[in-house]
């Protein structure tokens, strides 16, 4: 018995001894965190799970993803190039159809514009700025107007540029006389939502149920949180007169979503063509190689609950044949200011 | 020493520090062994309070960005109160640190993360040796940790975070030198946990579900949104090795080296180290 506690003393000395040395050093090598290996193989199964797990659209789109991995998995052979990994990642990306993807590497980018780039332009600034504007116009912030007969034109170039509440308070106040306003918001690729909901908010007296959100809540394809209503409240002296929302294929993201928003206002018709769609919120992931890629991280329904992924129709399909662009003329707007006299 | 071979940068250079620290400690346990000389304990009742300056590396991986790891080497802080309570210890220390954390795979990449560390332990000595010089002390302990990132280079789903305060063991073993040592202590502690309640961003979003989306995620929300979670999916280990010199009954200087690692299992894998060597002072109330 005697010798059998000494012997549990010396082994619990022992062990204590062993542990503190333990920690010291074999811990860290057990536990480090390594770097995954990085090969082409490697780099598109990441692009592939990524997507996978926090691509919000797969169903929307009815894109079979695992397809793309059946055709598109077995072409990445060891002896890869960058260049050619590149091609084969946009190649599986560019399937989507989504203006919202984008890769980014140091040497090329890839953003989809199929959604604009097959279309007609309909846009043309020059000849606006020429031939309606007479190049005498007036510019608060990121916006530009001209007051011609008591119609007002605004043209927002792109939501990424802000604007301020007070910059917006003033443009309303110019627009207090007038009779009617023409919005031109063709090729506004998106930005920064908030600039586009300051200008909306003008345009209703009431709160209003404008979209509904429906974000992922797990790495499954179908993983997704019941839709969240998204209203817009108010602000400012209240614009009633009748507007004309002008769009084309090019507005796109944030601007999708302001023509959305608009197109349930009564006072409201819209011209143009198709707006581009991409209502979901992007987000980045960095794919194993170091190259930045953008997705698409929700879905965006109308009040209706009806995807906007494919763009907000006009009430009026007006567009502009290349005699016509040549000519200076700009049917679009035109039709605009005849549905406001 | 053939294995550091093998390994470069920053992992060589860790590598052989590692190898000379054991080569080091070797040698103070042999001294030691031939110069102790051992006292009885004394029952003691008293207050210790530390102040620690260190330098800390974090690596993380976080799933939620990228498969890649980030890291970084940035600076922190720390304070710890001690009570002695005849043979039990009550230990409560805090932890913090802050920096910029990147890959090599992307210069502009850069990951701005601070990470709150805040442990009790309550202690009791399991083992001492007749000579007074080896102890071993064990006891249940706390821990509570806040991770806050934010990726700058991304927009919209930019942060990420996670808060976790869990219940687990804590186990210490100190060593006192004797003979031309006499002064120096060595001790390690190490902690596990058994359960705790974990906070982190819903799925896609900046924020857990529950909390408000434009609300930077904090403390405050974390019993709010915190779920149940056991070893297999937040599992969290540290260590903490110290080397201390008693100066005289009032002051003390420590040399520390703590190491602290979890991994989280959920939806979003997050997987952390962090490596603290620091010089703290601990001043006896």
């Amino acid at each position: 018995m005697f010798f059998l506690i000494i012997t549990l003393k010396k082994i619990i000395r022992a062990a204590a001894i062993i542990l503190l040395m333990a920690n010291i050093c074999s811990c860290e090598k057990a536990l480090e965190i390594k770097e995954p290996a990085i090969n082409a193989a490697a780099v598109y199964d990441d692009m592939w799970n990524a997507m996978d797990k926090n691509y919000a659209l797969f169903s929307i789109k009815g894109i079979n993803w695992d397809s793309v991995y059946n055709k598109n998995r077995p072409l990445v052979t060891a002896d890869l190039s960058n260049a050619n990994l590149f091609k084969l990642l946009i190649k599986s990306l560019e399937v989507l159809k989504d203006g919202h993807i984008t890769l980014i590497s140091p040497e090329s980018i890839f953003t989809y514009e199929g959604f604009y780039k097959s279309f007609p332009a309909n846009f043309n600034y020059a000849n606006i700025e020429k031939n309606y504007l007479k190049n005498q116009y007036s510019k608060i912030g990121p916006v530009i107007y001209k007051v011609v007969d008591s119609v007002a034109y605004l043209y927002y170039a792109s939501f990424r540029n802000n604007i301020t509440d007070e910059e917006v308070n003033k443009l309303f106040d110019a627009f207090s006389a007038t009779k009617g306003l023409i919005i031109d918001v063709r090729s506004n690729n998106g930005g920064t939502l908030s600039n586009a909901e300051k200008i909306f908010s003008r345009l209703i007296n009431t709160e209003r149920l404008v979209k509904y959100e429906k974000s992922k809540k797990g790495p499954g394809r179908n993983d997704f949180y019941d839709k969240q209503p998204y209203y817009i409240k108010p602000a400012g002296n209240y614009y009633n007169k009748p507007i004309v929302l002008l769009t084309n294929r090019a507005c796109f993201s944030a601007c999708n979503d302001f023509a959305l928003y608009m197109s349930y206002l009564p006072n409201v018709r819209i011209v143009g063509d198709q707006t581009g769609g991409g209502g979901a919120i992007p987000a980045n992931y960095i794919l194993l190689n170091g190259w930045k890629l953008q997705y698409s991280a929700s879905i965006t329904l109308s009040p209706d609950k009806l995807p906007v992924e494919n763009g907000i129709a006009p009430d009026y399909a007006v567009g502009i044949t290349p005699i016509q662009d040549a000519n200076g003329v700009d049917p679009i707007l035109e039709k605009a200011y005849s549905l406001l006299k | 020493m053939n294995y550091c071979k093998h390994k470069t940068g920053y992992y060589k250079i860790r590598c052989y520090l590692l190898f000379f620290f054991k080569l080091v400690c070797l040698f103070l346990l042999f001294n030691n062994k031939c110069f102790s000389q051992g006292k009885p304990e004394k029952k003691v009742n008293e207050w210790l309070l530390s102040v620690n300056l260190l330098v800390n590396r974090s690596a993380v991986t976080d799933k939620k960005f990228s498969a890649l790891s980030f890291s970084g080497i940035n600076a922190g802080a720390a304070i710890a109160i001690k009570y002695k309570h005849g043979t039990a210890e009550h230990d409560i220390a805090a932890c913090y640190a802050k920096g910029n954390l990147s890959t090599n795979s992307l210069s502009k990449a850069i990951a701005s993360q601070s990470i709150l560390d805040v442990d009790y332990a309550n202690l009791y000595p399991v083992y001492t040796s007749k000579n007074n010089l080896l102890k071993v002390k064990l006891g249940p302990g706390l821990q509570f940790i806040h991770t806050n990132r934010a990726f700058k280079e991304f927009i919209n789903l930019n942060r990420s975070f996670e808060t976790a305060l869990s219940i687990g063991t804590v186990v210490q073993t100190a060593y006192n030198f004797r003979g031309v040592l006499t002064g120096f202590s060595i001790s390690n502690r190490f902690a596990v946990p058994l359960a705790g309640i974990m906070s982190q961003p819903a799925y896609a979003a900046n924020v857990a579900e529950g909390q408000e989306p434009n609300k930077t995620p904090g403390i405050s929300s974390f019993f709010k949104t915190g779920q149940a979670v056991s070893l297999n999916k937040f599992f969290a280990i540290k260590n903490s090795l110290a080397i201390e010199k008693v100066f005289n009954k009032k002051h003390t200087v420590a040399v520390k080296y703590n190491w602290m690692y979890y991994k989280i299992n959920s939806n979003r894998v997050i997987l952390q180290a962090n490596h603290q060597l620091g010089i703290a002072y601990q001043y006896k109330l």
